[in-house]
């Protein structure tokens, strides 16, 4: 007996519809011609941006931030 | 304050007249027309997903200055069809599975149709180079290329679209 030999053989089933069948997605029209809206493209009234404010030095312990600036905006 | 200047921008044969600061990107300024279509990626010119048409031709429009194209055509993704009426290019990029998270597609439609519209019947190596600066992280690229293979044909076969 070689090894696996008891594995079954896939069989052809009439029964599957989906299986072995190439399907559209159902998004890709949308995303295709520019309609499909993605999160970023959003904005809801009152809406909070927010950026990424890197360090300027290494291995610095952060002490205190001043956000007036971006608070005003 | 940055002085601003009304401009007349063209954009998928419509005309659109607003107010813009001469350091303004035509990535940032159609989006603010409301063309989301016009996808915003690396905004430094890596990723080509904000590529549209200018006078025909694919560019990125984060290296693009709003004021400079004044007086040229622009044309985004949605000006090349819609789900009524796709592009053979949507259509066979939706078909053959080109598109997955789809946020680099419209660039990638865009550059395809630049490309086209110069070589009508591009092989893998004029793919690769019109392609090349548009990133995908999702297909491989594999079926993009077979997209625009049949995108090709397809136009060849009806005339030229």
């Amino acid at each position: 007996m070689t090894s696996g030999s008891h594995i079954p053989a896939a069989k052809p089933n009439v029964a599957w519809r989906q299986v072995g069948r190439p399907l559209e997605r159902t998004d890709a029209r949308g995303k295709a011609t520019g309609a499909t809206r993605y999160a970023g493209d959003y904005t809801m009234p009152n809406m909070c941006h927010a950026k990424v404010l890197r360090a300027t030095m290494a291995s610095a312990t952060l002490r205190r931030l001043d956000a007036s600036k971006a608070r005003a905006l | 304050m940055p002085r601003k200047k009304t401009i007349a921008l063209e954009v998928n044969g419509r005309i659109h007249h607003e107010a813009f600061p001469a350091h303004r990107t035509l990535l940032e300024a159609l989006r603010e027309l409301g063309h989301f279509d016009v996808k915003s990626g690396c905004e430094k010119g890596d990723c080509g997903a904000c590529a549209v048409l200018v006078d025909g031709e694919a560019v990125d429009s984060c290296l693009t200055l709003a004021w400079t194209a004044e007086g040229r055509a622009i044309t985004t993704v949605a000006g090349l069809g819609d789900a009524q009426k796709p592009h053979p290019l949507q259509e066979a990029f939706a078909k053959l599975g080109a598109v997955q998270c789809g946020y680099c597609t419209p660039g990638l439609i865009v550059a395809s149709e630049s490309l086209l519209r110069q070589k009508s019947n591009p092989d893998d190596d004029d793919i690769r180079l019109a392609l090349s600066g548009n990133l995908c992280r999702c297909t491989g690229y594999t079926k993009v290329f077979d997209a625009v293979k049949e995108a090709a044909q397809a136009r060849m076969a009806g005339g030229r679209k």
